[in-house]
């Protein structure tokens, strides 16, 4: 009997350690032991397998593997799930070990402050990516409040999609809006100025709200739930999950406006006529942020601003197009064969042209990196700090904000 | 008429009744009720499913509806063949922890053979199969060890979702082959009735089949009353055990690939959200966590009951935070409601 439990626990642990070596075969490709003489560069998601974060780590490390940065740097990259601690313990590892770079995906705005601090004491520099921390040491690039490319005065995912909805609906309707992971900075954002945009229109009612999580299935869900309590709805406000309400939608044999943010699915529908609007969190911001860190190491610490925003997408019924390859020609916007759940804004014109849906799937270095343009034309301008940054800059105080940006009125910094 | 007589050799008599507080009288109709309470169990759970159909009135000014009830079906049906599987475990005496892992592995390798070019059914087979190869290993692990179920299945899924994590590399997301999309999108509906409403009613079928007309079964629920008894009593405890890991798996896997059709794609994300009310209904549905007492059908009420629930608070005009919170409080009252249905262990 002993024995035999013995041999159980062998098997057992014989188990545990064939899966371990598979792992450690299946993730060799993304790792590289770095040489002493190399500086070190490491990339840091939170959680991952989902579609956003593997792309926008996919553009990250094509960047970072391209053979003009492979000449003086190694790379490494590290997941840290869902949880702070296990983020500041893999941050606090990164910078013993000697880093000179951190291209990072926050999961927490403050948390990570102290371990920030005290890598940019050791001479580390912090690049954060589509989330933002309050550190000031650290470099931000996102979207977060990032104004259309073609009015820089419309900022913000949520009050722009917000008015957008409100123009297809003709100022008059019901809705629901279809809301990310609760108690998140990001959501907070994105619902307070969406909410700032219905409020000014008497005619828009909110039925009801619930959280899709940022999640297609979830949201689908979630829709179907909400949709058989109001089968009268006007329209859908949602943030990251669009593609599952339009297909809660189209089961409940409606066709109503929706405004999301990029999935492939939902560009496809739009361009089919789908009513709507298509804008949010870019995946392209991984390999934006990686050149930016790069640029730092070159050029200096004062070469590119400290809050960087980057373009908020917009695409529509009118505007969304078909990419004929792999490649994006001509202003498309979305791929006919990709997945339905394949987060489509991976290319920026300025900042990340080199990009190719291959690239955002998998790791594929860019053969030349093309340099950043002059950074300063996308800084965030000081009225919109508050929000990335926790606090207003130095002369400025918080306030409601009535120049400069639509919807006037929203919360952000006053010069004093 | 003479008073009536105090008789103390009668230990439940009235006599008793008027010395000790009232907590004990009511022990004393449970213990009397309980043989037909138990079997109510089952009706109780049913019963309140078809109250909460007429009550969702109270939710919104546009339920009933035939829109309501079919949406209890579709989404209920994910959690009936899940539930199927945390059943069968928790009936053993142990908990399952490895469902969302074993969702994400099932679902991505069906959308993987799928889009290689493999046809609909023998790609499901395999990535269920694929997926399945977890419950497998729970089990072969929990029959030959003395840890504790859920540190094994905690252990095992996060292997399994690490090497999914590797495996995909990147690439999370899969497309679902149309013929699992038009599962869901009414096109095979049957004379108005939806195809999910079929695959429930099958569910039901197979799993209350296999819960209670097979040797596993019956053996499944001998072990979870006491493993020693069911030892002398003849039965193959190990190789049960790994069976009931290894169904588990395979019906997590079954409703991986169901969920994918039903959002004609995935990530790896998809299980995420079903661990808890895989655990939920089974309790709710009147079984015992620690095992040995439990029936299906309970289980499945319990599933379209949560989900009629879930529907009926997202029509509510509340904020999440109320929301979520009455969400919790129904359960725990449906928990008690069920409780009271069944009696103490």
């Amino acid at each position: 009997m002993r024995i035999r439990k013995r041999k159980g626990l062998l098997i057992a642990a014989s188990f545990v350690t064939a899966a371990s070596l598979v792992l450690a075969g299946c993730s060799g490709g993304s790792t590289n032991t770095g040489n002493g003489s190399k500086g070190k560069i490491y990339l840091n998601l939170s959680y991952s397998g989902n579609n956003w974060q593997d792309q926008a780590a996919n553009l990250a490390m094509s960047v970072a593997e391209s053979p003009e940065v492979q000449a003086n740097y190694s790379v490494q990259k590290v997941i840290s799930g869902s949880d702070p601690q296990k983020q500041i313990s893999d941050i606090q590892s990164m910078i013993a070990s000697g880093a000179k770079l951190i291209v990072f995906y926050p999961i927490s705005p403050t948390a990570l402050n102290p371990v920030i601090k005290q890598g940019c004491d050791a001479g580390v520099t912090f690049v954060a990516y589509d989330g933002t921390v309050e550190e000031p040491c650290a470099y931000n690039v996102s979207y977060i409040t990032g104004a259309r490319a073609d009015n820089p005065e419309q900022a913000f995912f949520g009050a722009q999609t917000a008015q957008g909805l409100v123009d297809l609906l003709g100022g008059q309707g019901k809705i629901m809006l279809n809301r990310g992971v609760a108690g998140t900075s990001t959501d907070i954002v994105h619902y307070d100025s969406a909410k700032a945009v219905f409020d000014q229109y008497p005619g828009i009612q909110i039925v009801t709200e619930y959280y899709g999580n940022w999640d297609s299935s979830v949201s689908q869900q979630e829709t179907a739930k909400a949709l058989a309590a109001h089968p009268d709805i006007d329209g859908v406000w949602s943030e990251l999950g669009e593609d599952g309400v339009v297909k809660a939608l189209q089961a409940a044999g409606m066709k109503v406006p929706v405004t999301g943010e990029d999935t492939n699915y939902f560009r496809k529908m739009l361009s089919q006529g789908w009513p709507g609007v298509s804008s949010g969190s870019p995946p392209a911001s991984g390999g934006i942020a990686m050149k930016v860190g790069l640029k730092i190491l070159a050029d200096g610490p004062n070469s590119v601003p400290h809050d960087i925003e980057i373009n908020l997408p917009y695409v529509t019924t009118d505007t969304a197009k078909a990419c004929p390859g792999s490649e994006f020609v001509d202003g498309c916007n979305f791929f006919t064969n990709a997945a339905d759940q394949f987060v489509t804004e991976v290319f920026d014109p300025a900042l990340l042209p080199e990009s190719s849906y291959t690239a955002a799937m998998q790791v594929a270095p860019f053969d030349k990196l093309v340099p950043l343009p002059d950074m300063s034309s996308y800084a965030q301008p000081e009225w919109r700090r508050i929000y990335t940054r926790g606090s207003c800059d130095a002369g400025w105080k918080e306030g409601p904000v009535t120049t400069g940006q639509v919807p006037p009125g929203l919360d952000g910094c006053v010069q004093a | 008429m003479q008073p009536v007589n105090v008789q103390p050799s009668d230990g439940s008599g009235s006599a008793v009744l008027a010395e000790h507080s009232t907590t004990s009288r009511l022990a004393t109709i449970k213990t009397l009720l309980q043989p037909v309470l138990g079997k109510l169990a089952v009706p109780a759970v049913w019963a309140l499913v078809l109250v909460m159909i007429p009550l969702s009135r109270l939710f919104s000014s546009y339920f009933p509806s035939w829109s309501l009830v079919s949406n209890t079906i579709t989404l209920g049906l994910f959690l009936t063949v899940i539930s199927f599987g945390q059943g069968l475990v928790i009936l053993s005496g142990g908990i399952d922890l490895s469902v969302p892992s074993v969702i994400a592995v099932a679902a991505f390798f069906t959308g993987s053979l799928a889009s290689s070019g493999w046809a609909t059914i023998p790609a499901a087979i395999c990535g269920v199969a694929i997926g399945s190869l977890i419950g497998l290993v729970n089990g072969l692990i929990i029959a030959r060890s003395t840890f504790p179920p859920f540190i094994v299945t905690l252990a095992v899924s996060t292997i399994g979702s690490a090497l999914l994590l590797g495996i995909s590399a990147g690439k999370p997301g899969q497309t679902a082959p149309s013929g699992l999309s038009s599962l869901f999108d009414g096109s095979l509906s049957i004379a108005g009735i939806p195809f999910s409403a079929v695959l429930l009613l099958l569910a039901i079928l197979v799993g209350s089949w296999i819960q209670f007309r097979t040797r596993l079964g019956r053996r499944t629920y001998a072990i979870g009353n006491s493993p020693q008894a069911a030892v002398y009593a003849g039965v193959r405890v190990r190789i049960t055990l790994v069976m009931v890991y290894w169904l588990a798996a395979i019906g997590y896997g079954i409703a991986g690939v169901l969920l994918m059709g039903y959002g004609s794609g995935s990530d790896l994300n998809l299980g995420a959200t079903w661990l808890l009310p895989s655990i939920a209904v089974v309790v709710v549905g009147g079984s015992s966590i620690a095992g040995g007492n439990g029936n299906y059908l309970g289980t499945v009420g319990a599933a379209l009951l949560i989900t009629i629930i879930g529907i009926d608070i997202n029509a509510v005009g509340l904020s999440q935070g109320f929301k979520q919170a009455l969400y919790g409080a129904v359960i725990f009252i449906a928990l008690v409601l069920g409780r009271l249905g069944r009696g103490r262990e």
